[in-house]
């Protein structure tokens, strides 16, 4: 993000009364907008405009959005907020399994689509300042020293409650898939272990919430993965 | 008073006795005449009463047959190899006759049972759609109306009466919105969807549910009964979420403000059971089945869509579980969803 201009925004959809009511509704909030409608012309656009956020439909003729994702992912770090009528499960967990950082299923309101691009612009912030100490409201994670306090109480956590804890802590308001969390926090050995994920998931919500059984932090997003909720 | 049933056998009888009557009448002994008549007996009794009479008939018109018209007369006994033949003729022609003439009439008779159900069919898809395109078109109009005076007003709108119509058109766009989201879930669980199970935390599934119906179920208070210390359960979550939801959100519909909602949740032997109870006005047991059907309100409520429960008990099933519905502790209705742990031997284990 220019820290000198609004954040620059690229809608992909190949709908132009879609775009159109994108372009007001963003335009009238202080962003920039920029237009795609083929996921080649979506890539093209990302090079050479670089945006701050892509608001990406799936259903695109010729190359589909997951497509776009992962080509995306090869070179950049733009956080990419999938937009799309469709609301299978599967498909969600494809798009983020993708890269894809955040889903919204059309129709959606206004509100709630300015809402996940503030989050996305945030996180992004966040991943460039390379903060060592995360506050997630209450919940502090010292990168640094390893240390995770709740309201100030130190919690001791075993290495995989720990490195669950840090992949989810270091992508604020982003929905991890199961895949996701057993690649990258449970390591190798464990990629088809979801009981695993739930168990240590359980044991994390134990020693971190005040009420393990209603999370305030660590939620749940049923069939697709977990969302760590800051500031709550 | 004859039952119907046994109408068709008396039939039998009467024919073949009415066919040895004419034949002994004018007929003398000897003649092919007798034979063919009976054999007509065993058709008629075939074609209006089925196998079973046309049986009977075959048995009867052997017998008067053999009795009254083969040699020697009056007697079942047999004296030639010829008589015999002509009685084993008369058995084989009439079993054929009888056997064709049952298929024919069973044939129609499926037939006529397709075609009523075809038309019932129809009949249902008819009022399905009647009601598909008055949910849509109501909301519609609603926002072409509004968008249309927006624009086009015949004198210049206040303030107040510009919000108003915004607010309709925004109001009546979810209602589309939510109507199009349960007519797609349904469709999507009646063309049959294949389950995915996988290791699930009910307690995770149940709280991530109670987030999301938070706004429709307002201030109602909610006691919580899901243990965190439940086993981990293989089913699809997906699914029981879909089915929760739904009984969430009538719940929220259907009872008033302030009514107690308590959410019961446990892993049995085999089974996941979930259990939502109220303390609203309850749902009378004739209704009890009746609310499942699709687009079935009990109640005047014009923002359902008259598919919640079709689709909770749709996507309950589709995991081979049950969803019922009895009194409540609480005094209003409980709706109990069971849906098969597929767990077997329990999870690998993690510390």
């Amino acid at each position: 993000m220019r820290a000198d201009s609004a954040p620059n925004i690229l809608t992909v959809d190949d709908d132009p009364h879609v775009l159109r009511s994108l372009r007001a509704a963003l335009e009238s909030h202080g962003y920039r907008v920029r237009a795609a409608t083929t996921g080649s012309s979506a890539l093209e656009a990302c090079a050479a405009e670089r945006p701050d956020v892509v608001l990406l439909d799936l259903a695109l003729p010729g190359m589909d959005g997951v497509e776009v994702c992962r080509r995306l992912r090869d070179w950049s770090h733009v956080p990419i907020l999938v937009v799309s009528a469709r609301v299978h499960e599967q498909q969600k967990v494809q798009a983020l399994d993708a890269g894809a950082d955040d889903y919204i299923t059309k129709p959606f309101g206004t509100e709630e689509l300015l809402a996940r691009i503030r989050a996305a612009l945030r996180r992004e912030q966040a991943r460039r300042d390379d903060q060592p100490v995360i506050d997630a409201g209450g919940l502090v994670v010292d990168l640094v020293a390893r240390r995770v306090t709740v309201d100030g109480r130190e919690v001791h956590l075993t290495p995989t409650e720990y490195e669950l804890l840090r992949v989810l802590v270091t992508n604020p308001d982003r929905v991890l898939t199961h895949g996701y969390l057993l690649r990258n926090a449970l390591g190798s050995g464990y990629e088809d272990a979801l009981d695993n994920l739930r168990t240590f998931i359980a044991q994390l919500r134990r020693k971190l919430e005040r009420e393990p059984s209603r999370p305030r932090w660590i939620l749940t997003e049923p069939a697709v993965g977990y969302r760590l909720r800051p500031d709550a | 008073m004859l039952s119907t049933r046994a109408t068709p056998y008396v039939i039998a009888v009467v024919s073949v006795v009415l066919a040895t009557g004419v034949s002994l009448y004018m007929y003398p002994i000897d003649s092919d005449f007798p034979a063919l008549l009976l054999l007509v007996a065993v058709a008629i009794t075939a074609s209006t009463g089925g196998f079973g009479p046309a049986l009977v008939a075959t048995t009867g018109g052997f017998l008067s047959l053999d009795f009254y018209f083969e040699q020697p007369p009056f007697t079942f006994s047999v004296s030639s190899i010829g008589t015999a033949f002509d009685l084993v003729a008369f058995v084989v022609v009439s079993v054929l006759l009888g056997t064709l003439n049952a298929r024919l009439r069973d044939a129609r008779q499926r037939a006529y049972a397709a075609r009523r159900e075809a038309e019932l069919a129809l009949q249902a898809r008819d009022d399905a759609l009647a009601i598909v395109s008055h949910d849509l078109r109501t909301p519609l109009t609603a926002i072409k109306t509004s968008v249309s005076t927006l624009r086009h007003p015949g004198t210049p709108l206040n303030e107040r009466t510009s919000t108003e119509l915004l607010g309709t058109i925004e109001a009546e766009a979810d209602r589309l919105v939510h109507f199009v989201g349960d007519a797609l879930a349904m469709s999507r669980l009646e063309s049959g969807i294949t389950p995915d199970p996988q290791w699930n935390a009910l307690g995770e599934i149940v709280a991530a549910v109670l987030d999301r119906v938070t706004p429709v179920l307002g201030e109602r208070p909610l006691s919580f009964d899901v243990p965190d210390t439940l086993p981990l359960a293989r089913f699809d979550a997906g699914l029981l979420q879909q089915a929760l939801t739904n009984v969430l959100e009538n719940v929220g519909r259907h009872t008033p403000p302030g009514t107690a909602v308590s959410i019961v949740g446990r892993i049995g032997d085999g089974t996941v059971r979930v259990e939502v109870s109220d303390a609203g006005p309850g749902i009378p047991i004739e209704a009890r089945e009746r609310v499942f059907a699709k687009f079935q309100r009990l109640s005047d409520n014009s923002f359902g869509t008259g598919l919640g429960l079709a689709i909770a008990r749709a996507a309950t099933t589709a995991q081979g579980g049950t969803i019922l519905i009895d009194e409540s502790p609480l005094g209003g209705a409980r709706f109990t969803m069971l849906v098969p742990n597929l767990a077997s031997g329990g999870p690998s284990g993690a510390s």
